[in-house]
């Protein structure tokens, strides 16, 4: 498919779907295309930096800023990898958000139902692989940010290691826990666009300081899985407890472990993001807060009020809970638990019921998530299709330990492979 | 217990009228309420942090797996 003809279906497939906010037909058509990537298109989500297009992060407030002069590095690695660039993706605000609901400019839509929400915040990105829009797409995480969206839109997702990828051009939100990750249809190209990615960057200061690890095509191999209970358990409703059993026999995964400081962890990185947050965007909110979208607009007010207190305490749970999950990996290669609680949820609710308990269904939505942020291992999320999800996709999270993103990419290729992981196109 | 008593309406407003131009923040008596009740949400997360806490266990803020 020639470049045009790839940006005139995004043009066409964009009124049902809300998933791009910028076309770069310019850098498309300049693009090499020459390299591993070749061939492969991609879009990012509109936090990247990319030259000549303005970051807004889904903001109104930043559109007014000038366009990037230079790509961000993770823009700037897939070009020179042969990949096109082909647009900028809808987001949460600030990507305080699990469901891309941009009041600015409107919901994304879930390809697998138009009523239904993409994920968030990096929603645009998934639901652009999932409508088969692009080959790959960027996104962030920072309590779930691509996990979710993967496990709503049916994509093949990955979290790498806190601190593997250089996060140099992308614009904030916490930035102690901030990720930079990326979206696919098959385990192959998820692989590929990761090994693309890595690299040191001598202009990110807070890149780990460690060469690259390629993954090339993961080869199904053995390892010794644990299903994740206690809180993940809890929260699962039917049809992610379905996609974790049916997961688990594929990966052979018979003990269930626990992870007591699981809330715990949720806790803390809510607190965590809250606090960071809230501080970058402290002189925004004295000036600008009526434009804020009204979804986040409280919520970001209260986080720049957050005590000291909280936050250092939310750090110490943290260091807690790498050396709990640290155990586990002692005598495990993999932890397993769902993705999200449940399948896309419908654009507008306010209210889930899970395990009991009426929650606020968009921060339920990152429930299985969020907890593991904070430990920053490496995760892929493959997308299930659980018979309980009337034919919604819902994805499992595979958790490696530190630095082995090869074993959970090893993971999803095994799921692939036994069937029952798969990311069609989405017919719209 | 201090994490406790913000998930109450009335001490969260208080908090966020004393807090708020700490943070440069004038907020008025609708954003006080609409604010408090995030801060009442916040609480609620930090009261589920352990309290029990040994003074030698560093936070992490340039956190390294």
């Amino acid at each position: 498919m020639t470049v045009d003809a790839a940006l005139a279906r995004i043009s066409e497939a964009n009124g049902k779907l809300n998933a791009f906010t910028d076309l770069t037909s310019d850098r498309a058509q300049a693009a090499p295309a020459q390299g591993p990537l070749a061939g492969k298109t991609f879009a990012f989500k509109n936090l990247y930096d990319c030259a000549g297009l303005t970051t807004r992060a889904g903001s109104i407030i930043l559109a007014d800023n000038p366009s990037a002069t230079e790509d961000s590095a993770a823009v700037a690695s897939l070009i020179a990898a042969g990949a096109i660039p082909l647009g900028a993706t809808n987001m949460d605000e600030f990507a305080f958000g699990f469901t891309t609901e941009n009041s600015h400019v409107g919901p994304t839509h879930n390809p697998y139902d138009l009523t239904r929400s993409a994920g968030g915040s990096s929603g645009g990105s998934a639901a652009a692989v999932a409508a088969g829009l692009v080959d790959l797409a960027l996104g962030t995480d920072t309590n779930g940010s691509i996990r979710v969206p993967a496990s709503f839109c049916g994509v093949f997702g990955l979290k790498p290691t806190y601190g593997r990828l250089s996060r140099r051009g992308v614009f904030p939100f916490s930035t102690s826990l901030d990720h930079v990750g990326l979206f696919a249809r098959s385990v192959e190209e998820l692989a590929a666009g990761y090994d693309a990615l890595q690299g040191l960057d001598p202009r990110d200061p807070m890149q780990a300081d460690r060469q690259p690890e390629p993954v090339s095509i993961p080869a199904s191999r053995p390892l010794k899985v644990a299903i994740l209970g206690g809180h993940f358990a809890q929260y699962a409703g039917p049809a992610a407890a379905e996609a974790v059993t049916a997961a688990a026999a594929a990966l052979s995964a018979t003990e269930t472990v626990e992870a007591p400081l699981a809330a715990a962890a949720r806790a803390a990185g809510a607190l965590i993001t809250y606090a960071e947050a809230g501080e970058l965007h402290r002189q925004r909110l004295q000036t600008d807060r009526h434009r804020v979208d009204p979804l986040i607009r409280y919520r970001l007010t209260a986080a720049a009020l957050t005590p000291a207190q909280w936050y250092l305490q939310a750090q110490r749970v943290r260091r807690l809970w790498v050396e709990q999950l640290a155990g586990l990996f002692e005598r495990f290669d993999l932890l397993l638990a769902p993705a999200t609680p449940f399948p896309a949820l419908v654009i507008g609710a306010e209210i889930a019921t899970l395990a009991g308990e009426q929650i606020p269904a968009r921060s339920a939505a990152g429930i299985m998530t969020q907890p593991l942020t904070p430990a920053g291992n490496p995760i892929a999320v493959a997308p299930l299709w659980p018979d309980q999800a009337d034919g919604l996709p819902l994805g499992v999270q595979l958790i490696a330990r530190p630095w082995r993103e090869a074993d959970a990419l090893a993971a999803a290729a095994t799921l692939a492979q036994a069937g029952i992981a798969r990311a069609p196109i989405a017919s719209l | 217990m201090p994490n406790a008593t913000l998930q109450d309406k009335t001490t969260a407003e208080a908090f966020v009228r004393a807090a708020a131009p700490a943070a440069g923040l004038s907020l008025d008596d609708a954003e006080v309420e609409a604010v408090a009740a995030q801060v009442q949400i916040m609480a609620g997360m930090a009261a589920q942090l352990p309290t029990e806490l040994t003074d030698d266990l560093e936070p992490a803020p340039r956190f390294q797996p």
